[in-house]
């Protein structure tokens, strides 16, 4: 008898059915997906804007908008889900009522326990998931931020979307070399591993950092820039410009760039030296603040130089032809470290001959242009007024034509007034008419004057057309110049100061908002060849210098590269003005002299002896930096010193003719740091009179030569004295104002205290406390003793690398000058022999697995031994 | 010393035992028989506390198996159909382990090992690995293991099967041994050995009780036929 | 609680009496050798290569040197496969052989079973990992200098450790169940009392031990794999009681555990900034590491998962168990 207990119930067929079904659905569902994500474009589901779009796009699949594919994927897709759902649904109801009888109550319990469990844990993970804390442990808090930057991203909490851009160009050094190596690229990628690690901790402040890294030698490089500076094309613009690998910051459409350098500086030459010439990896690091203060400081205003030169050729902007003179390079530098340049030409009717003399004036080059072109536009309504005229004219003249009076003698008088005005207009087609009637030598008499007239005519007919295109022509011109005009009019600046005709307050106002003063003055460029501008065409009116003293004084800072005054007779001492007494009260003296190195005395020789080619090719030995280490540094020097560590590339700077530079007697003291900080080789001397001289017939009379100063001369002894020497070359100045310039009666104050010292020591001690206690800000000057050092349509890397850090160290940006005080980043090492070396590779990898296979051997015989 | 009372299960929707119920008095040697696939081993595996019922109730010297585990898994050896053993163990060591998973103590466990070693005739064998050991010295192990924490409760499912004809005679011997003892439940499909070794008999077929009391009272009641007619009737086998 | 012991023992010891152990030790130290031998190539490097985290290597998070990150994806890889070798046969083989029913039916309660089972095999996961504590001192870059001062507290430290080696043993040994809680509490508590004042309050120590690598990533990288292989040998428990044979559940622990394990590598897909990131993070278990432990940081949210789990896991294998009971 068959097993009654075996028999199928139609409910347990039912059930398996369903569960056919479901099991049916979820193989459906899959196949479904996989349809509808291959016809279906791409949602990217990193964002949730693409988890959000994902509804409507299976909707609109299956309304047969993307296609039959996508349509048969999403109700597949549907389908399989919802007969999964199904049989769930059943599975759990059968659960519920049918085991009600069946399962104990311990049944019912475990099963809830079970899903508690699992909802336990998944409530326990999602609270986490948002309320979590990290904790820190490392020896030296590597991964915690400092406090007060804490704070201040804490501040920034709620506000913009911040960008941070990693671009890695593979050009580690901008200009400086292009030279790519395993040290660059082991930085690069270091760089950009520290940069997203201090960006994650950023983000614990706030989401809302974005990080993307860029490769410009990867394949979807042109897509991704596109894709994330779609809208932002101030961020396209510094992805281009950016000279180097950089680090850019963009917030509220703004940008700011940090080099890789300014956030881990390579030490190339300690890398290779490091672990006793093993070679490491050694990198500087330049401080959290650099890197956070780009991001807080986004919004942060560009600083803004003036260059002030006294001709246009002079300027930052590069004219066809002149780029010797101009200083383009030296813009194209700055604005890429994130300043803006203007230009302000301080003298004006160079071109003028009616002038006899040059004015001192104040105007920028854009307000020049205003000029030029409200001058256009004068001379288009004059050309246009020109043209009417002659065209009015030649109306009067047709229409009394038209009308011949009956009197002969009239009519003749009128063709010869006619005649006239035709030759004083030049109405080249009636005076063609009349040539081709002179043409047949017989006067005009009433019987042939209807052939005269014909001919007239004629040339009336087509003179008009001339003269009413002439009209046009002349319109479209001032048309022309209007526009031109109006766009540049439209800036308010250009048109206000061209109102003020005062030639300092317009000098003021100019400078009112500028952060940094430049004050080339391009004189002497090689004494061989006498190559070089007259050194009094330089010097400034009064009024200019009194508001280049009010700028000094109040603190803000300036940068002067001042050539030699050098002439052909000596010294010129009309080139020396007001601008130099302001120096000198600040401390810094120039020299009177050129200085000619050794080298160039055979370029002299040469020339002495009728070469063509004298003087030009001479190699001339690089300038020397500062040495001084430590607090006494002079922070340009070591900042450049730093920097030929990094490139490792030789930055030597090449100097011709330049001008001794000196720190005043006695104001060491008064400074925090070594002052003079770049020197000539000692093999050069300084000339008073650096230029050959010759005769009419060509042969030279002089010619420069070292003639030490002889002992009884008053020079000797003095600075003035010719010598050879190391010659300081410039200078670099951070105290108070003097006081002078504040107090008028700071020296008789000071002198009432000298006397009053010995009887009230009191009074005495407080009148002169008074003096130096009036509001003196500290100021910052450097001095160039040479005028072409910055010049050029391009900038070397020596003068590029000079020229950012001595003005980053001027304006205050401090920090973006490379630093090497914090403890240096490099990879851990650990000091084996060659022989322990081996041992631990050899035990790591095959005696411990060996001595645990022979164990486990051992074990299993040991058990199997009866 | 064990009472089953309306003992049902279900294996999903397959009920493999109904309703049933019987009671086993202290000292009684009760076979339980039964063709294959009636329901002897589930029933056992529910006393034993392997399985747990669907409904009724169960209780092994007074304490209930579903509410009071611990307790009646004490009171019990058992010894599970294909005398399941941890084949990379030596017998000693086997033994050793189960009489402190069984709650014996060190002292008591040294003596008891020694007892059952030699009651289950395994003092040659006992530092053989019992991968290495034949079935019927397994079923020694088995039962010592049953035996070694003294129970009061034996519970054997099929303890003589896949033996050869010495060691079931030796077998047979020793529980007729042990059931002077114990209180002993054998599950079995042999005839013989319910009438060489057992006092009374449980019949067990589709998931119900079919017969149940002492040997000779069930013999009279079906009218003094030999066991094995008694069962064929009981399970339907009749006119095969 | 005496029969869990037993219990605990006798799981600890099937690992060394059978090949299943060995095995798994086999593996586990050629793949930690491999990592160490990288780490131990970096860190003797010539030229502008190396490593800045020596537990970043030996942990399989490397990115750099394109071997490292096989090495890398090789080791997480497989560990799931290691665990689930260890706990494969706890409960599948029991069920295989029908020993389950002789463990069951024992007077031992079905938490007591999984519990004894997850901390034998949680004990030899350990013995694992301890081993390679041997790579510890080229890791941290450890020099020692013995000074053998003998101070009140330098005793009272080396007198713990004692005690705490004799509670082990005790354990084994099986002597009495009170010694030996005390001689477990005791020999711990005496061992980091002692130590803490040793190096806090004496002049000269016991043995001078100056690290050249900060090494308390080293710490925070072992107690992230502790938490996280309990976490894979609780999953791997949990599948070892759902199925018969050894071989499934090894390889179906193998997939639940590479769930943890693959989502790391979509981070070359999306980068940290993005969205879906800290999803990402939270699950995938050698990004943890990657990130978080083997350079110094503790983040609270792997902790929490891999407890959770763990927990979940274990009482989950201990529903199964009465499951089997109710079927």
């Amino acid at each position: 008898m068959a097993d009654s207990r075996q028999k199928k119930t139609w409910g347990s067929r039912l059930r398996f059915l369903l569960r056919g079904v479901g099991l049916a659905g979820v193989a459906v569902a899959v196949v479904g997906a996989g349809l509808a994500a291959a016809a279906l474009p791409n949602v990217d589901f990193g964002t949730q804007a693409g988890w959000k779009s994902v509804v409507p796009l299976l909707t609109e699949a299956a309304n047969g908008d993307h296609g039959a594919l996508a349509r048969a994927g999403t109700y597949m897709l549907a389908g399989g889900l919802g007969a999964l759902a199904l049989a769930l649904a059943v599975e759990a109801l059968g659960a519920l009522f049918t085991g009600m009888g069946r399962r104990t109550a311990a049944g019912t319990s475990a099963t809830l326990g079970a899903v508690a469990a699992v909802a336990l844990v998944l409530l326990v993970n999602a609270y986490s998931f948002t309320h979590y804390a990290r904790f820190d442990c490392t020896r030296d808090k590597r991964f915690t931020l400092p406090p007060d930057i804490a704070e201040q991203l804490e501040k920034m909490r709620a506000s913009a979307p911040t960008t941070i851009v990693v671009l890695q160009k593979h050009k580690m050094f901008g200009t400086l070399t292009d030279a790519r190596d395993s040290y660059t690229k082991a930085a690069e990628d270091v760089v950009t591993e520290k940069v997203r690690d201090l960006v994650d901790r950023f983000r614990e402040f706030g989401p809302q950092f974005q990080v993307a890294v860029l490769d410009t030698e990867a394949f979807e490089f042109p897509a991704r820039v596109e894709a994330l500076t779609a809208g932002a094309p101030e961020l396209l613009a510094a992805i281009n410009d950016a000279p180097e690998n950089s680090i850019l910051f963009h917030a509220n459409k703004r940008v700011q760039r940090l080099a890789f350098n300014e956030f881990l500086q390579l030490d190339k030459t300690g890398s290779r030296a490091a672990n006793d010439g093993r070679a490491n990896l050694v990198l500087l690091p330049q401080g959290t603040e650099t890197f956070a203060r780009r991001v807080l400081a986004v919004q942060e205003r560009r600083p803004k130089v003036a260059v002030c030169v006294v001709h246009e050729w002079l300027t930052t902007a590069a004219t066809e032809g002149q780029e010797n003179y101009s200083l383009a390079g030296m813009k194209k530098a700055l604005a890429a470290q994130g300043f803006d340049v203007v230009d302000v030409v301080l003298k004006k009717n160079w071109n003028d001959n009616t002038k006899p003399d040059l004015e001192p004036s104040a105007y920028t080059l854009d307000e020049n242009k205003l000029e030029r072109l409200e001058g256009d536009v004068t001379d288009a309504t004059d050309e246009l007024r020109i043209a009417q005229l002659v065209s009015k004219r030649l109306s009067e003249n047709e229409t009394a034509f038209a009308q011949p009076t009956r009197d002969w003698r009239d009519r003749a008088k009128f063709y010869n007034d006619l005649f006239a005005d035709t030759r004083r207009f030049e109405w080249t087609e009636l005076l063609a008419a009349f040539r081709r009637w002179s043409a047949r030598d017989e006067n005009v008499t009433e019987a042939n004057d209807a052939e005269f007239r014909a001919l007239l005519a004629a040339g009336f007919a087509a003179q008009k057309k001339r003269s009413d295109e002439a009209v046009r022509e002349a319109r479209e011109e001032l048309a022309k110049a209007e526009r031109e005009l109006a766009a540049v009019a439209g800036d308010e600046r250009a048109t206000e100061e061209r109102r003020a005709a005062n030639v300092r307050a317009k000098f003021a106002r100019l400078v009112a908002d500028v952060d940094l003063l430049v004050v080339p003055r391009y004189t002497l460029v090689n004494a061989p060849n006498a190559n070089g501008v007259g050194a009094q065409l330089h010097a400034l009116d009064k009024k200019q210098i009194e508001v280049m003293k009010e700028f000094m004084k109040a603190g803000k800072p300036v940068l002067a590269c001042l050539g030699p005054i050098s002439a052909p007779d000596g010294p010129d001492a009309r080139a020396i003005d007001g601008f130099e007494k302001l120096m000198r009260e600040r401390g810094i003296e120039l020299g009177r002299e050129a200085i000619l190195y050794d080298a160039e005395r055979k370029a002299f020789a040469a020339a002495r002896a009728g070469s063509q080619l004298a003087g030009g090719g001479t190699e001339i030995p690089p300038l020397a930096f500062d040495a001084t280490a430590g607090a006494r540094a002079n922070p340009i020097a070591a900042a450049y010193r730093l920097t030929g560590r990094t490139a490792e590339a030789s930055l030597e700077l090449r100097l011709r003719s330049p001008r001794p530079v000196y720190l005043a007697p006695g104001w060491e003291k008064h400074l925090p740091f070594a002052a003079e900080f770049l020197f000539t080789p000692p093999a050069a001397w300084n000339e008073e009179r650096p230029f050959r001289t010759g005769d009419r017939s060509g042969r030279v009379t002089y010619s420069p030569r070292f003639d030490p100063t002889p002992e009884g001369d008053p020079k000797f002894g003095t600075r003035e004295e010719e010598r050879r020497a190391a010659f300081p070359v410039a200078v670099a100045v951070e105290s108070p104002i003097p006081a002078a310039w504040v107090e008028d009666d700071y020296e008789r104050h000071q002198a009432v205290a000298a006397l009053l010292a010995p009887h009230d020591g009191l009074a005495a001690a407080l009148l002169s406390a008074a003096a130096k206690q009036e509001k003196r800000p500290v100021q910052r000057t450097v001095v160039f003793g040479s005028g072409h050092l910055f010049t050029g349509g391009e900038l070397k890397p020596a003068q590029e690398r000079l020229l950012l850090h001595t003005a980053n160290w001027l304006t205050g940006r401090g920090d973006r000058l490379p630093k090497a005080d914090a403890e240096p980043w490099q990879y851990p090492r650990v000091e084996l022999t060659a022989r322990d070396r081996a041992l631990w590779q050899f035990g790591a990898l095959l005696w411990m697995p060996l001595a645990v296979l022979a164990l486990g051997v051992l074990a299993v015989l040991v058990r199997r031994t009866r | 010393m064990i009472e089953v009372e309306h003992l049902t299960k279900y294996y999903g929707e397959y009920p493999a035992v109904r309703d049933v119920s019987f009671a086993v008095e202290k000292g009684q040697v009760v076979g339980f028989l039964g063709p294959n696939g009636a329901g002897k081993s589930t029933t056992m595996r529910i006393l034993a506390g392997f399985l747990t019922a669907t409904g009724g109730k169960v209780t092994v010297n007074g304490k209930d198996v579903f509410w009071d585990p611990i307790a009646a898994r004490r009171s019990i050896g058992y010894m599970p159909e294909s005398c399941p053993l941890y084949t990379d163990m030596r017998v000693e060591e086997y033994l050793w382990f189960r009489g402190g998973l069984k709650g014996l103590a060190r002292r008591e466990r040294k003596t008891r090992l020694g007892y059952v070693l030699e009651r289950c005739w395994l003092k040659d064998v006992k530092r053989q690995i019992v991968g290495t050991l034949s079935k019927g010295y397994r079923q020694r192990v088995g039962l010592a293991d049953a035996l070694i924490a003294d129970p009061p409760v034996l519970i054997l499912d099929e303890p003589t099967a896949g033996l050869d004809p010495t060691q079931i005679l030796e077998t047979r011997k020793l529980m007729r041994e042990l059931g002077q003892q114990h209180t002993m439940l054998l599950s079995t499909h042999i005839l013989s050995e319910v009438e060489a070794t057992c006092d009374s008999v449980i019949i067990i077929y589709q998931g119900k009780v079919a017969e149940d009391g002492s040997l000779a009272a069930v013999r009279q009641r079906h009218g003094n036929k030999p066991l094995e007619d008694v069962f064929v009737r009981l399970t339907g086998q009749e006119g095969i | 609680m005496r029969a869990t012991f037993y219990l605990i023992r006798r799981e600890f010891a099937a690992y060394f009496t059978g090949p299943v152990g060995y095995a798994a030790l086999f593996a586990f130290l050629v793949l930690t050798g491999l990592l160490f031998n990288l780490a131990l190539g970096l860190l003797t490097e010539r030229g502008p290569r190396g490593l800045e985290y020596p537990m970043q290597a030996l942990l399989g998070g490397l990115d750099s040197p394109d071997t490292a990150r096989v090495a890398g994806v090789l080791f997480w890889g497989l560990f799931p496969a290691v665990t689930g070798i260890i706990t494969s046969r706890l409960i599948a083989e029991e069920r295989g052989t029908g020993t389950l029913e002789a463990l069951l039916t024992a007077p031992i309660r079905d938490w007591q079973v999984v519990l004894a089972k997850f901390v034998a095999c949680f004990a030899f996961y350990v013995l694992m990992w301890a081993i390679t504590l041997v790579y510890v001192p080229v890791l941290a870059d450890l020099h020692c200098t013995w000074n053998f001062a003998i101070t009140p507290f330098s005793v009272m430290l080396l007198v713990g450790i004692v005690l705490w080696v004799l509670a082990k043993v005790a354990f084994w040994f099986e002597w009495n169940g009170w010694l030996m809680l005390a001689l477990s509490v005791l020999g711990p508590a005496l061992a980091l009392t002692g130590g803490y004042l040793h190096a806090t309050q004496d002049e000269v120590k016991f043995v001078e031990i100056v690290a050249g690598i900060d090494p308390r990533p080293v710490l925070t990288s072992y107690l992230g794999v502790l938490l996280a292989g309990a976490m894979f040998l609780a999953l791997g428990l949990l599948v070892s009681s759902w199925v018969k044979s050894q071989l499934v559940a090894w390889m179906l622990s193998l997939l639940l555990g590479l769930l943890f394990v693959l989502p790391a590598y979509l981070r070359w897909q999306f980068d940290s900034s993005s969205v879906v990131y800290p999803a990402l993070y939270y699950v995938s278990v050698p990004e943890h590491f990657r990130r978080d432990f083997t350079r110094g940081v503790i983040d609270t949210r792997p902790l929490v998962l891999y407890v959770s789990v763990t927990l979940a896991c274990l009482l989950l294998t201990v529903r199964s168990l009465e499951a089997r009971r109710l079927r």
